[in-house]
This record gives C-alpha cells, sequence and structure tokens, in this order.
C-alpha cells in the first residue's frame, strides 16, 4: 500500500497515523466506489422495478458475491450488519432463544465489549452464564483449560480472532475443533484479524464470524456477519422490519431466505459497494505483501520501544502469534497525557481501555498506550513514533 | 490547540502540585473517578462561616488532571464555597489558562466536579 492511495496522506502530509486498530484510514479506490454508486446508481435494493433500482441491487449483490468469495464463504452466507456490536447483539439473541438455565458460554479476557457486553445481556436474560478462558503468562489463550471448562455445559464459544490490546493471535481453527467436538457453536470477532490477515471461513470452520468493514480500508457503518447455512436456515430473524419478509398476515410472517431475512430496514448499499471496493485493493495488494510488511514494521516498533527504558510491552513476544497492534506502558506517567503529547507532534496512537476494560485495568487501570499499524505504515511513521514517545515521557517528567 | 495544553505552569502544577493532602478536621470532603481513565479525585475542605479556609486534594491522576486540581485548590481557598459550586464550567476552565481539547476535558473537569459536590462529613 502507498501513501498516495489514501487521501488522508495528503491532506495531512506530517500525520504518522498508528491508530489503525481503532479505523483505518481508506484508499481513494473505495471512495471512487461509493462516489460512483451514488452518483449513478442510487436506489433502494430489493423494492422497486425501475432500471436505476434494479442497478443499485445488482451492485449490491455482486458486491455480497464479492466479499462471500473473499472470506471463502457462500453468498447466502454473508448478511451486513452496520458494525459488529450490532452484528454480535443479533447472533447473541439469535443463539441465546436456545440457551438455556445452566448452560454456560465461553469467552475470552481478550473480548472487546462489543463482544462481551451483548454476550453478557443475551446469556443473563436466559438464566445461563457467562465463563472466562484463561490466558498464559505470555497472553496466549490457555487451551488445556478450555478443553476442560468445555466439558461443562458449553453451548457456545465466543472468541476473538486478533486481540485490540494485545495483538494475540488465537488459534481459531483449533478452538473450533474441540468446541464442535463438545458439541458447542464458535462465535468469531474477527474485526482486527481482516486487517492484517486472509480470513478463510473454511480453514476455520467457525459457526459465526462477524467483522467491521472500517477496519480493513473500508466506509465506517458497514460490516460483515458470517452465518454458516445450518445455522442462518434456522434462526429466527432477531431484528424484524422492512425488507425481510416475503408475507406478512394478520398474527403471522414469513420470513425471506437467508442473507436478506438478517438485513431488516434499508440496507447501507454504498457501505455494501466501498467494502467490496476496499476487499478488491487489498487483495490486489496481497496479504502476503501487507504480513510481511507489517511483521517488519512490528519487530521495527517493538524493538523502538524496548529501547527506551522502563516501557512494558503487553503482548506475546513471538511475532508470529501476534498482529502489529502494540500496547504498552510507561512508567509513572497516564497514557492519555502520552497520547496527547504525541498527537502535538502529528502521531496518532491511542490510549485507554480500547473497550476492553476488565482486562486493561488488571494491566493498568489507567489503562495502556497502543500503536497499531496498516499496510501503509512506514519505518518513518514507526521511527516518529518512538522519537515522540521519548519526547513526551521526558516533558511530563 | 494541544501544543497548549501543557503549558510551563500546567507541567510546573503536575510535577509539584499544591494543597496535595487531606485537610485535619475537615468539615466537608468529595470523592469522585473518572473509570474511562482511571483517575480518582478527593477533595477535603473546611468550610468556617461558608468559606473555604482550607481545601486539600488527593488521589491519581494524568497530569491535566492533577495541574487542574492543584490550579483549583489555590484558587478555591478563600472563597464562598457556594460561589465555587455555582461556577460554570467554562469559568474554571478560564482558570486553567489553556485551550482544552474535547478528548481532555473529563480530565480537567474531574477535579473541578469533585470539589462541586462537597458535602457535610
Amino acid at each position: 500500500m502507498r501513501h498516495s492511495d489514501f487521501p488522508i496522506f495528503t491532506t495531512h502530509p506530517n500525520l504518522a497515523y498508528l491508530d489503525t486498530a481503532a479505523t483505518a484510514q481508506v484508499p481513494y479506490v473505495v471512495l471512487d466506489a461509493v462516489m460512483q454508486f451514488e452518483t449513478t446508481m442510487r436506489a433502494n435494493v430489493h423494492r422497486s422495478v425501475y432500471l436505476l433500482a434494479d442497478a443499485a441491487t445488482e451492485a449490491y449483490e455482486s458486491a455480497r458475491r464479492e466479499i462471500a468469495v473473499f472470506i471463502g464463504a457462500a453468498e447466502h452466507e454473508v448478511s451486513f450488519v452496520p458494525s459488529v456490536t450490532y452484528g454480535m447483539h443479533m447472533v447473541a439473541e439469535m443463539i441465546g432463544e436456545r440457551l438455556q438455565s445452566g448452560d454456560s458460554v465461553l469467552v475470552t479476557a481478550m473480548e472487546h465489549h462489543s463482544v462481551l457486553l451483548p454476550w453478557r445481556h443475551v446469556v443473563g436474560k436466559r438464566g445461563a452464564m457467562v465463563s472466562t478462558i484463561p490466558m498464559h503468562d505470555d497472553y496466549r489463550l490457555d487451551m488445556d483449560a478450555l478443553a476442560i471448562m468445555l466439558r461443562q455445559n458449553v453451548k457456545v464459544v465466543v472468541v476473538t480472532a486478533a486481540s485490540n490490546v494485545l495483538g494475540t493471535v488465537n488459534p481459531i481453527a483449533d478452538i473450533v475443533r474441540l468446541a464442535h467436538k463438545a458439541g458447542a457453536l464458535v462465535v468469531v470477532d474477527a474485526a482486527q484479524y481482516v486487517p492484517h490477515l486472509p480470513l478463510n471461513i473454511p480453514v476455520w470452520g467457525a459457526d459465526v464470524v462477524v467483522f467491521s468493514g472500517h477496519k480493513l480500508y473500508g466506509p465506517m457503518g458497514i460490516g460483515v456477519m458470517y452465518i454458516a447455512e445450518h445455522l442462518g436456515r434456522t434462526f429466527t430473524p432477531s431484528v424484524q422490519g422492512g425488507g425481510m419478509v416475503v408475507d406478512v398476515r394478520r398474527g403471522q410472517s414469513v420470513w425471506e431466505d437467508a442473507p436478506w431475512k438478517f438485513e431488516a430496514g434499508t440496507p447501507n448499499v454504498s457501505g455494501v459497494v466501498g467494502l467490496s471496493a476496499a476487499m478488491r485493493y487489498v487483495k490486489n495488494v496481497g496479504y502476503a505483501a501487507i504480513t510481511e510488511h507489517e511483521e517488519n514494521l512490528t519487530r521495527e516498533l517493538i524493538v523502538g520501544l524496548l529501547s527506551l527504558r522502563g516501557i512494558r510491552i503487553i503482548g506475546p513476544d513471538n511475532i508470529n502469534e501476534r498482529i502489529g497492534v502494540v500496547s504498552f506502558t510507561v512508567p509513572n506517567v497516564h497514557p492519555h497525557d502520552i497520547a496527547t503529547l504525541m498527537g502535538s507532534d502529528g502521531v496518532a496512537i491511542r490510549a485507554g481501555h480500547h473497550c476492553v476494560q476488565p482486562l486493561v485495568e488488571e494491566i493498568d487501570r489507567r489503562g495502556v498506550c497502543r500503536a497499531s499499524l496498516g499496510g501503509y505504515s512506514t519505518t518513518e511513521d514507526v521511527a516518529r513514533c518512538i522519537e515522540s514517545l521519548d519526547r513526551a515521557r521526558k516533558t511530563l517528567l | 490547540m494541544t501544543e497548549s495544553l501543557y503549558r510551563p505552569h500546567i507541567l510546573d502544577h503536575a510535577r509539584n502540585p499544591r494543597n496535595r493532602g487531606v485537610v485535619g478536621a475537615a468539615t466537608h470532603g468529595a470523592e469522585r473517578a473518572n473509570p474511562r481513565c482511571g483517575d480518582r479525585c478527593h477533595v477535603t475542605a473546611r468550610v468556617v462561616d461558608s468559606v473555604l479556609e482550607m481545601v486539600r486534594f488527593d488521589g491519581d491522576g494524568c497530569a491535566l488532571s492533577t495541574a487542574a486540581a492543584s490550579l483549583l485548590s489555590e484558587d478555591a481557598e478563600g472563597k464562598r464555597l457556594g460561589d465555587m459550586i455555582v461556577l460554570t464550567d467554562d469559568a474554571f476552565l478560564e482558570l486553567l489558562g489553556v485551550s482544552v481539547t474535547s478528548g481532555r476535558i473529563d480530565c480537567v473537569l474531574l477535579p473541578f466536579t469533585t470539589l462541586k459536590n462537597l458535602r457535610l462529613l
């Protein structure tokens, strides 16, 4: 990826953007695709019969086809949601209908609030319980503990594919194997995974995978909810309304088939078109190139951070078990002061709990700093991050 | 904007906060926290004839929150508690002498909100 592919770096030439885990910058090709849809095809989809509406529907459904191919799923298994939060809520509600008192749902300590809270909400209503799979000291999941926990009437395992705080990449295929053997479903949050590593649904074998588009260089407000056919066929939609029914009579409704039954209301068509363009862009650059580039920069970032006295990196040491999301603590200074001062240098990092408060509070009650890389990140960005961090802490001490 | 946040007087108050501690024989006290950043502020005061005779704060916070508490405690002493309670956020921010960005507003307002919540002990 080149800086020149992204308009933000022209608008802000001094920007060292190291907050891709919060949202990725968007390339021209995505903006162009959105603009083209809005200026030449805008109409509602699946409703009207004039030519423009046909073009809009075709744009929407062809984007769905492209997105399905990108993740190795069938078209009818791919529906669109505004975000992981919304997708997780829908999935939790739909699976939650099958939960009973005494059932158990396993989560990891790495789960983002967007995942943890929907499940807590639903599980609490059903009288079931949520348990947390422990981690090793190096922030990898304890797979032995998972195997033991799976003996306790577990119905669902909810797991992030890559942690937005620790950078840990979890062994989803292994988790799915263990969980399925125990008769549990597996729901995966892949929001932090897809920007860095290729998602191939059949390799994982998970039952549900949700991720957002804006972290994958796409527009905000659009996400993908993959629901495996065996579930999609039988789920009762948790959000009901316009566009997802074929027949509404007094006291009875007949849903559309999947995926449309999961898309109540007017969908974010330009978002879907933009997301498919983002995936095309990523595919053209190639995951192999992105991964290699980010691994090199992650190494530089970690080495640079460790060159500053007292900095503690939070996450796996092994570069092959993490993505380029690097959280760290700085002794005796508050992470928000560090991030604000670095921001005045044009270095954009994030500080705080990163929406994983239970985990981060255990690390440091004040939160942690986080620098996260994207395919457009450069060696210069990393060098400026280290210089700016050093300057910031000297200012504060 | 952010460059002006950490001006020398702010850094001075952050590094060497004035009036840190607890008032002996305090008549009033309050404690507030900002869970989003882990900051905690505890204010104690001795109020005599409605006047804040002595104000002390302690707790744990970022540089901005600490500096705000320090500046506030200096300003508040000798003033009537009632006058401080009706002081607006904008008036308090003016006292700090820096332009606070929206992302950090909660940090600097924490000590002020705590002081405004002083209750009879």
